[in-house]
């Protein structure tokens, strides 16, 4: 009798366990058909993961607005950036400098938003004034500022008057200043909070997206552009994880297509491709309060040369980055950019004898201490370059700084930070926002200005071999001043999955909605 | 019981006051701001200054405090500084995530922690150190291990299970809905398991011993009998308080599995809110999980008046 009793409550427990195993192996059988539903689904549908940051809003032209990552799928810029860093033309058909300070657009005219309004001169001017009024992002203030005023010639045509000659600004206008939003949604920007309104190849799925999850486009049923091969998905989706682990997972499982993944990462069946563009990517190395006036022998040009000299920038990309980063003399001016020459690519060879030598000359045989401000995704980086720089006698205290980045670089008491500038893809551009001298950084205005004074002259000239030339001048004299020490160009590596995209990056410059191709 | 409960209610009112105001004076302790997390790295101060400023951030605390709580009480959290979503609606849709898996993972572990705890206490022996080994283990396992290992085999190897993300109840349908949820909720039940086991298993084996149970048997009342209506009746109550106190925990705890899994819950949603400086959202939050471990303490104590008439609810 006892016997059967205990076999009874057995039983129960093993009914109990099997029926949590029935009701995995159910939902594990109804996720065969719903696994997908996350990703891709079919030919079609992309699913891209993206870290962020997530839209707050959608208006292109507020401070904080969205990334090109956001913008691209519901918003068209004038001009597109070609693989090969030609400009092509797409709401703008054809841009020229008719003087100097005068650029002529030709546009469009059979484009619609999606609220409607007609896309035409008056809509660039719209554009233009509420991105001036509102002091738009950071990034469009340079180039904002260079327009004088905006005269609108007819329906197609727009002639802008610039303060000063900016022959980059064509390539502006393939970036984030060249967004077109309607002006009817401009003037009554609060609707621009929730759903954006372009004319873009698709339109926000509000239904479907959950705002910082989630962001479904579907395609833009009027799209002017539909029959060129330029957005073939019907559907893009941007998945927002913000582990790296989580988003090899969701690839390997087909629930993402293409995603940004760290260097050494191997997902089966996925290709990778490399371009210097990207969230991540852009020159990294330490900025030095060039005047001295945190810590005094930083204001000496030789000192600053003799760190360049004293970091093995080789061996620092290995330790750091899986030697997936690229040397750069203290200028963002990678091989094969138009600003490279030979002569910048020998500058700076690792010879601590010269540094110590370079630091002896200026009175500093004893060395030096600095303080060295760092992020916490960065620390690696730093700690390196502080024992690289303590072979040559420089005591460099790193201080990590997360949320309170931007207090400790203002409060101009640090003599030097990591910084992550992206690189554009336009070498003056690139050049005059390393040499900024109201670059956040730069709070005791340190100035370079023999490279100001190259770059201002290559503005004013509209030969671009000549122009290229005045670049180079500029990046020597950019690396030579020692603005930054340590520098490497970090590459973005995006992972795709090539049933379903092919992923094509341009040679320079960011990778846009365009550079996804179906695969042939 | 009526009155105990809307009495416990009122009590709750006063408690989340306490916890909205400390935890909104706690955040102003976190250095940076919200405008410049916003604006990013390379934001002049004057943009920080303007944006802070449209925000409402310039204020002074007791001010904003102050609006804060006026909105609140009229249902209305703000909006989320990052996304510009309303805060009621970005909880509301990372509650049912979290909430599903941490119910779930809780219900998992009361059936099958008391079923073992069961089968231990009466059959001992073999039995017994079996389910004490496995709880161990279960225990000594961390969640975010076991969780990797689930994906890569039930997710990337045998493609059984999405690796990732959630898919509504409402509209995705069931089947989905739980696909989405098995691995989390297996990551997180190891460890509870354990702790719901052995606790079961002390409760039976102390409920067993108990001199009614010998005159139960005594008296010839069937094994079954005593097992089922007086036993497991006197041994729930120290499992169930066990186990909602395992569901609070669980609660603070998901936010790694969340993140792992990359469930669109109250964790993730959470995580990142504190790392933007998204106060409004970070402020809604608070108040939310504070209201759930108001109510699940609740559901406790009614749930073991109901077990034990001894407990009187007054």
């Amino acid at each position: 009798m006892h016997l059967p009793q205990q076999t009874r409550i057995l039983r129960a427990a093993v009914a109990t366990c099997g029926a949590v195993a029935l009701t995995v192996g159910l939902a594990a059988c109804g996720s065969s058909d719903s696994g997908g539903s996350g990703g891709s689904g079919g030919d079609d549908a992309l699913t891209v993961s993206t870290i962020g940051p997530v839209p707050a809003f959608w208006n292109p032209y507020e401070p904080g607005a969205p990334t090109t990552t956001f913008l691209d799928p519901v918003y068209d810029t004038l001009i597109h950036y070609g693989k090969d860093g030609e400009l092509q033309p797409w709401l703008a058909t054809s841009w020229e400098f008719t003087d100097p300070t005068t650029l002529e657009l030709k546009l469009r005219d059979d484009v619609t938003f999606t609220d409607g309004a007609t896309f035409d001169a008056d809509a660039v001017k719209a554009n233009f004034q509420y991105a001036i009024d509102h002091k738009a992002n950071f990034a469009d203030q340079v180039f904002l500022a260079n327009i004088a005023s905006m005269n609108v010639v007819d329906p197609t045509t727009i002639d802008l008057t610039l303060t000063q000659p900016n022959p980059a600004l064509p390539y502006d206008f393939s970036q984030a200043s060249g967004y077109m939003a309607s002006p009817k949604a401009l003037a009554a920007p609060d609707g621009l909070k929730q759903e954006p309104v372009g004319s873009g190849p698709y339109v926000l799925d509000t239904g479907a997206t959950r705002p910082g999850v989630s962001y479904v486009f579907t395609a833009n049923p009027d799209y002017w552009a539909a029959d060129e091969d330029a957005f073939p998905y019907d559907k893009v989706t941007l998945s927002v994880i913000a582990d790296p682990t989580a988003a090899k997972n969701a690839a390997a499982t087909g629930e993402v297509d293409a995603l940004v993944v760290q260097p050494g990462t191997e997902i089966s069946g996925f290709e990778q491709v490399t371009s210097l563009s990207g969230d991540q990517a852009g020159m990294t190395g330490a900025w030095l309060d060039t005047t001295g006036t945190t810590t005094k022998a930083l204001a000496d040009v030789r000192v600053r040369q003799a760190l360049n000299y004293a970091i093995d920038r080789e061996k620092l990309g290995q330790a750091a980055y899986q030697d997936t980063a690229i040397a750069v003399p203290g200028v963002p001016v990678p091989e094969g950019d138009p600003a490279y020459t030979d002569e910048l690519g020998a500058l700076y060879p690792y010879d601590p004898a010269k540094a110590k030598q370079l630091l002896a000359e200026a009175g500093y045989a004893d060395g030096f201490e600095m303080t060295l401000i760092s992020l916490p995704p960065a620390d690696q980086f730093a700690q390196a370059i502080a024992g690289q720089l303590k072979e040559v006698g420089v005591t460099v205290n790193v201080e990590t700084h997360a949320a309170d980045l931007v207090q400790a670089v203002q409060s101009g008491t640090r003599s030097a930070g990591l910084v992550l500038q992206r690189l554009t893809g336009d070498a003056g551009q690139d050049l005059a926002t390393a040499f900024d001298p109201n670059a956040f950084f730069n709070v005791h205005h340190g100035s370079a200005p023999e490279v100001t004074d190259l770059l201002q002259q290559a503005a004013q000239t509209s030969d671009e071999s000549a122009r290229n030339a005045l670049y180079q001048q500029a990046a020597v004299a950019g690396a030579e001043s020692s603005w930054y020490i340590a520098t490497l160009v970090l590459q973005t590596i995006t992972a795709y999955d090539p049933d379903v995209v092919s992923v094509e990056p341009p040679d320079r410059g960011a990778i846009h909605l365009y550079d996804y191709h179906l695969p042939s | 019981m009526t009155r105990f409960v809307l009495r416990r209610l009122a009590v709750a009112v006063p408690l989340l006051l306490i916890v909205a105001a400390i935890s909104f004076f706690l955040v102003q302790l976190v250095p940076g701001s919200p405008a410049a997390a916003i604006l990013g790295n390379t934001a002049t101060q004057e943009q920080v200054d303007t944006l802070e400023q449209s925000l409402g951030l310039d204020q002074p605390v007791l001010s904003q405090f102050g609006q804060w709580l006026g909105h609140a009480l009229q249902g209305n959290l703000g909006a989320s500084y990052t996304t510009g979503q309303s805060v009621s609606d970005a909880l509301a849709q990372s509650v049912a995530p979290t909430l599903s898996l941490a119910i779930l993972s809780t219900l998992l572990t009361l059936v099958v922690g008391l079923v073992l705890g069961m089968a231990a206490a009466v059959r001992g022996g073999r039995t017994d150190r079996l389910v004490q080994w496995t709880g161990s283990l279960g225990m000594a396992i961390p969640n975010f291990w076991l969780a990797a290992l689930l994906i890569f085999v039930f997710a990337i190897k045998l493609s059984l299970f999405p690796a990732i993300g959630y898919a509504e109840l409402g509209t995705d349908g069931i089947g989905p809905w739980i696909s989405h949820l098995v691995l989390p909720i297996i990551a997180l039940s190891a460890v509870n398991l354990g702790q719901i086991a052995f606790q079961a298993r002390a409760a039976f084996t102390d409920a067993l011993s108990r001199d009614y149970v010998r005159t139960l048997h005594a008296t010839g009342v069937p094994r079954r009998r005593v097992l089922y209506k007086h036993v497991l009746r006197n041994a729930s109550v120290p499992v169930v308080q066990v186990t909602g106190l395992t569901f609070i925990f669980t609660l603070g705890g998901v936010v790694v599995l969340e993140l792992i899994f990359t469930l669109p819950g109250m964790g993730n949603l959470m995580l990142r809110s504190v790392q933007n400086h998204d106060f409004s959202v970070v402020q809604g939050g608070v108040l939310y999980f504070s209201l759930v471990v108001v109510l699940v303490n609740l559901v406790i104590d009614v749930a073991t008046a109901a077990l034990d008439p001894r407990v009187r609810v007054r």
